[in-house]
């Protein structure tokens, strides 16, 4: 275990009755809110969505702390907590076919996207077409760096079940963005 | 644009460098003579490149904004629970309050204090008789005065209501009634009524 996540533990030592204090738990937030509000940025279109999945994320966190057996480090506890917020919040969405940004605005008009930042909201907008499964492992794998192992470890599923499930989801994600005109040459 | 089957699975991993050393050789070795696959590489490589590029960009604030939001909602989660842990001992133990006291209005003779109120009234009939008689007490005005016999109000209602039970034909009021003390107020007068007349 590393030393960041050894003193991570540390922090998370219960007062004389049990509870966590205020304290512990500030450090704690301030510790993962980094990795955690850009895990939720990738997902939404905007900050505000993304402060309330990491602020409901924290709150599970908050309540769930007596729980904790320490097995693991702090950080991938929290951090799976912050995938099943997500993947419910995907499944909402998806419940409600949800459409964030409208890709017909984003087109330009020689139907080529030149310009960098569309073509991140572009990609954005594609991997919303994906399974909320899908969308998770690339967010983990490609976005947040995460190696599969960890990616597997807060999914709930093996390391080559991880594997597979990125594996499909990138060439779906190919396939979207395929038939929204994306050319590659501008990227 | 299409990979060839065997590689569709392997090249998403390529493109993210997850492949083991054996795969990662097979799959180069693949490349250099399949065009399709290149071009599907390339594409993959152009994705994964992008997503590894983009950064977050997080306020150096968020962080100590994150804590205060926090706390406030978790110090209102705490202020509520607070309130039910007092609310709902309070709330029962006013209710308890509000059905013992329905329970007692109902088992204590609800006119009670009126009959006393109305024997004030009385008082003065009741002490006027030259010779009152209630049940076996003999009543005479120099007895009261000498202070001999006690007859407060309450005693003298008492004695003529233990005589009425005992004896019902004095009064035409239910006994069970004038008994339980569920007698209301115009029964109540009806039998002063009664008792003067059979008592003059």
């Amino acid at each position: 275990m590393s030393k960041g996540s050894e003193k991570e533990k540390n922090n998370l030592k219960p007062d004389n009755v049990g509870q966590y204090n205020a304290d512990s738990f500030n450090r704690l937030v301030l510790e993962n809110q980094e990795k955690i509000y850009s895990l939720f940025r990738r997902m939404v279109a905007s900050h505000d969505e993304a402060d309330d999945l990491t602020q409901e994320t924290f709150i599970k966190v908050y309540k769930n702390l007596s729980k904790f057996r320490r097995e693991s480090a702090p950080f991938t506890w929290i951090y799976r907590i912050a995938v099943n917020t997500g993947i419910n919040y995907l499944r909402r969405q998806k419940a409600r076919q949800y459409i964030g940004l409208d890709y017909a605005n984003l087109k330009s008009s020689d139907d080529v996207i030149h310009n960098s930042e569309l073509t991140t909201r572009l990609l954005q907008k594609a991997i919303k077409k994906l399974s909320p499964k899908q969308q998770m492992v690339i967010i983990l794998r490609s976005y947040q760096g995460l190696p599969f192992k960890d990616v597997a470890n807060m999914m709930e599923s093996t390391e080559n079940a991880a594997k597979v499930n990125f594996s499909h989801a990138l060439n779906n994600l190919k396939g979207v963005l395929e038939n929204m005109g994306v050319s590659y040459e501008s990227m | 644009m299409k990979a060839c089957k065997n590689y569709e699975d392997l090249l998403p991993l390529y493109a993210s460098g997850d492949l083991s050393s054996t795969d990662h050789n097979k799959v180069e070795e693949h490349l250099k003579e399949c065009k399709g696959c290149r071009d599907y590489q390339l594409s993959l490589s152009t994705i994964t490149a992008l997503m590894e590029r983009d950064v977050v960009e997080i306020s150096p604030s968020y962080g100590a904004e994150l804590v205060v939001a926090l706390n406030r909602r978790l110090d209102r989660r705490s202020t509520w629970q607070k309130r039910l842990f007092w609310t709902i001992p309070a709330f029962a133990t006013a209710m308890a309050v509000v059905v013992i006291t329905i329970i007692s209005l109902i088992k204590t003779e609800p006119a009670g204090n009126q009959w006393i109120a109305e024997l004030n009234l009385e008082h003065d009939y009741l002490n006027f008789t030259d010779t009152g008689y209630f049940g076996e007490i003999p009543v005479d005005d120099s007895d009261i005065s000498n202070g001999d016999v006690d007859l407060s109000t309450y005693d003298l209602y008492r004695d003529a209501v233990c005589q009425i039970v005992e004896n019902p034909q004095i009064c035409e009021i239910d006994s069970y009634l004038l008994a339980t003390g569920n007698l209301d107020d115009e029964d109540f007068k009806k039998m002063i009524e009664q008792l003067k007349y059979k008592l003059l």
